[in-house]
């Protein structure tokens, strides 16, 4: 589930991008840092969290790195005298993740990076350190082509160039990607080189219908690529390093024969594979749903970092209870049900990881069952509601944002040239999660219900395409009148026809 | 946590929000080319303006010290007319660059980099008068309207964004101050970056210098404000590049403060009060210098604390930042030798930080001066045995004893 953290996060990167354009323009030149390495420590290699093979896909990036840096003259650290010291310093600080919400404890993550540092920089002298981390990227997607960090790829995964050439929709937006992000660092921390290497696209718009009025795409929709073809292809991973390395390792005249080498290696590098689009869950039967769980109550929502928390977790714990009354169920007060869960939770101390940062959800069902036990003489339930705020991806769809029940037309009038109707890619969104677990701590029940967008559409002037700004988070989530609706949309099927 | 992947530029899932918003920012509004209602674009410029200012309240750049902003504010009253309208509420931000700058509705901040610059409250007022004629004289009306007419302001937008990420180096305190310019930049471009027009500029100049003068200040401290700004850029230092210190209107706002000083010069003297101001601002400039640690910034820590420590030189906080500034600055010969003799002086001095014994531990250790380290370490669990790091320390110092001497 992503988390109040998640939100927060996602809300400052948007808007680092900008803030870090002229970066480059401060560097030295890759040549002149590469005449001072002399010994370079490789860095774990770190690749998103949710990448399937995850730990093969480091583990071989990392070996060509520093291969590669071995092969052009440098003698090299490797990565795991990195991961053994920093384990040991984690061990002895008990980590540095907050048990109740799984966040970084900054203090404790400040004393960790420099006790780190510091010993690393006493047990093993370097000129540099050279850190790798595979990330997400937006690859911005012109009708057939997706060009982002050194590469062109098809936006539909076309096979052939027929397909390529009439399949291909006039969408102007961006397709989620993974790149390779190389960065070279004095041991003090000075940056001294940095660049991206693109690896895949993750996913495609789905070909065209052929449905074009005046060059503004109807029906367009996405496809993801499959799970197994993330981060799966070596010669994907070898063509990301070079696009992120060579500017650094080799000379100029080298890097045109590297180049003419790799020509044909990369033209073999087919589009990733697609995978299917995530099926909608199955509608629950709703009169069956309640007759096996006639009562139910709801825990605290989890919610984002607001100036407003307070007042929101009321607001939807009063939605919930109204919303769930309508469909039909018996709800135990939310409030009785927090009188019984708060000491339970405060005495599991909490149920993240303090190590890893990782959801301990053994220790969490082990405190559900409590409070399930616990109510069970005074207010039974068969039900327990789980309600948190997430952050969802809302995809444009001809000049329509759509996720999760919700929908927001961008465009203001049924303008033919409704510039709006011109943006594919997606959108940050905030959404309602209600899960539902039962007395055997069985997961029965998971709904999204749309809230709002967390950006707004700005069409600009005639000259102007438009384009999308950040709300303020002390904006978000401030319409009560959103809070039923996206209840009634997550619970579904469980919603009492009109 | 990886140390190093904090100084890299970040991009990162969300950068879809940021490039159709790049589309959006990229040509000139030739639909408002016309000149608007003046009804209108007074509302806009209002709405914008509250905009900002709940941005700044949420971004977590307030610096948030109710003391200083009560002071702050005393002296912006002080210095209001009859007539002068909306007015102007204070508040002190966090900020790497000096710099004040008021918002159409009245909002007004003063960067802790501009309080940490001056010297005294007469020099403060002068800011804070020039201020207060924009937002009475109207300029940022008159600005936005002449700016559409004029150019897009895509380029001085990029100016102040490209500044703040380069400096805050892509840290959540930089992406925060990015996140203030992402709407209702241009107006936020006229308050905090381009300036005004080089009239309304000498006129703010010039009707604050009266305000200065008729609250009873020394203004012959104006010039000096602005001589700071000039003077106070250590571009050799930090290769850093403040906006206001470049800007090429600062010299000749130099020589028309002179002007004005010189034409008062027969005026019985008016007030600087230095005393007052330096106490209220109290240890700002040591949180600043901190701020600036943070900020990859530490050769500016430096110049900032070092000011400080001339005034309070038995500041053993004073002396443990010194000693964290030269520590940042580590790849620079001899700065370990300067942070361990800061950290050195800090720890005689009563109110030492325990992190100054942690942090002069582990320069002696990186050094091999195991028994300089050893005596630190000891030193630093005797004053803090509940430090979040405690245990880390532990083993360097079963390490250490069980070395041979």
């Amino acid at each position: 589930m992503i988390t109040a953290r998640s939100l927060c996060i996602a809300t400052l990167l948007a808007t680092t991008l900008a803030g870090t354009a002229a970066w480059s323009a401060e560097l030295p030149a890759p040549q002149a840092v590469r005449a001072q390495l002399k010994t370079v420590a490789v860095m774990p290699v770190k690749a998103p969290t949710d990448v399937p093979n995850r730990a093969q896909a480091e583990q071989r990036i990392e070996q060509s790195i520093e291969a590669r840096l071995a092969a052009a003259g440098i003698t090299v650290i490797p990565a795991a005298e990195m991961r053994a010291l920093q384990d040991t310093v984690r061990a002895a600080l008990g980590g540095y993740y907050d048990p109740h919400t799984g966040d970084v404890d900054e203090q404790r993550a400040k004393a960790f990076d420099e006790h780190v540092d510091s010993e690393f920089r006493r047990l093993h002298p370097a000129d540099a350190w050279l850190y790798a981390r595979v990330e997400l990227r937006r690859a911005p997607a012109y009708a057939a082509w997706a060009t982002w960090d050194g590469v062109q790829e098809s936006t539909i995964g076309a096979t052939s160039f027929g397909e390529q050439a009439f399949r291909s929709p006039d969408v102007t937006g961006s397709l989620g990607a993974l790149s390779l992000h190389v960065g070279v660092l004095t041991p003090t921390g000075e940056v001294l080189y940095h660049r991206y290497g693109a690896l895949q696209l993750l996913e495609y718009y789905e070909e065209s219908s052929g449905a074009s009025l005046f060059g503004l795409s109807e029906n367009i929709d996405y496809v993801p690529v499959s799970p197994d073809a993330i981060l799966a292809d070596p010669a994907r991973e070898q063509r990301a390093i070079a696009l992120a390395l060579d500017p650094l390792l080799l000379d100029k005249t080298q890097q045109e024969a590297a180049k003419e080498s790799n020509k044909d290696a990369w033209k073999q590098i087919k589009p990733v594979a697609k995978g299917t689009r995530p099926p909608k869950p199955a509608d629950v039967d709703r009169v069956a749903f309640l007759a096996k769980y006639p009562r139910v109550t709801v825990a605290a929502v989890e919610l984002p970092e607001l100036p407003h928390r307070a007042a929101l977790r009321d607001r939807y714990a009063a939605a919930l209870e109204t919303g769930l009354a309508k469909a039909g169920f018996v709800v135990v007060p939310p409030a009785r049900y927090a009188a019984v869960w708060e000491p339970i939770y405060t005495a599991s101390g909490g149920f993240y990881d303090p190590i890893t940062g990782e959801l301990l959800e053994e220790k969490r069902l082990a405190a559900l069952r409590e409070a399930f036990a616990k109510l069970g003489s005074e207010s039974p339930v068969d039900l327990v509601f789980v309600p948190g705020i997430v952050l969802r991806e809302a995809r444009i769809r001809s000049g329509k944002v759509k996720w999760d029940g919700e929908t927001v037309d961008l465009s203001k009038s049924s303008a033919l040239f409704d510039k709006a109707r011109a943006f594919g890619g997606t959108v940050p969104a905030a959404s309602l999660e209600l899960r539902a677990v039962d007395a055997s701590i069985q997961e029965v029940f998971l709904g999204y219900g749309g809230i709002e967008l967390l950006v707004r559409f700005k069409s600009g002037g005639m000259m102007s395409r438009g384009g999308f700004e950040d709300i303020p988070m002390a904006d978000w989530l401030t319409d009560p009148v959103r809070d039923a609706g996206a209840v009634e949309r997550a619970l579904g099927s469980l919603v009492a026809a009109p | 946590m990886d140390t190093g992947w904090r100084r890299l530029p970040t991009f990162t899932l969300l950068v879809l929000t940021a490039v159709p918003a790049y589309v959006a920012v990229g040509a000139p509004d030739e639909h408002d080319s016309a000149d608007p209602a003046p009804r209108k674009d007074v509302l806009e410029l209002r709405r914008d303006a509250d905009d900002i200012e709940k941005r700044i309240a949420t971004s977590g750049q307030l610096y948030g010290r109710p003391d200083l902003n009560a002071y702050l504010q005393a002296v912006t009253d002080r210095l209001r007319r009859p007539g002068d309208g909306e007015p102007i509420h204070l508040q002190a931000i966090k900020g790497p660059w000096p710099n004040a700058f008021v918002l159409p509705n009245g909002a007004s901040y003063v960067t802790t980099a501009m309080l940490d610059m001056l010297d005294n409250e007469a020099q403060l007022a002068c800011v804070l008068g020039h201020e207060m004629t924009h937002l009475v004289e109207q300029h940022a009306l008159e600005e936005m309207r002449a700016q559409r007419t004029r150019t897009g302001w895509a380029t001085a937008l990029a100016v102040l964004v490209g500044a703040a990420g380069a400096y805050y180096g892509g840290s959540q305190a930089g992406a925060a101050l990015a996140d203030l310019t992402a709407s209702a930049g241009q107006l936020w471009t006229i308050s905090a970056v381009s300036g005004y027009s080089r009239d309304n500029e000498r006129e703010a100049d010039a009707r604050g210098f009266e305000r200065l003068a008729a609250a009873g200040y020394d203004t012959s401290q104006a010039p000096i404000v602005f001589e700071h700004l000039l003077a106070g850029t250590p571009d050799e230092a930090t290769g850093a590049r403040p906006y206001f210190a470049t800007h090429p209107r600062l010299e000749e706002r130099i020589a028309s403060y002179r002007e004005l000083a010189a034409a008062r010069s027969a005026d019985p003297a008016g007030r600087a009060d230095a005393e007052r101001y330096l106490a209220a601002i109290g240890e700002l400039p040591v949180e600043q210098a901190l701020l600036l640690i943070d900020a990859d910034q530490p050769a500016l820590a430096q110049l900032s604390i070092d000011r400080y420590l001339v005034r309070h030189p038995d500041s053993a906080r004073a002396h443990f930042v010194a000693g964290e500034a030269w520590r940042a600055r580590s790849g620079e010969s001899l700065a370990i030798d300067q942070a361990i003799a800061a950290y050195a002086r800090a720890i005689e001095l009563p109110g030492t930080p325990p992190a100054a014994l942690r942090s002069k531990g582990l320069l002696h250790r990186e050094r091999g001066e195991d028994a300089l380290a050893r005596e630190a370490f000891e030193k630093y669990l005797a004053l803090d045995p509940q430090a979040v790091d405690a245990g880390i320390v532990r083993l360097y110092l079963q390490e250490l004893r069980a070395a041979p001497p």
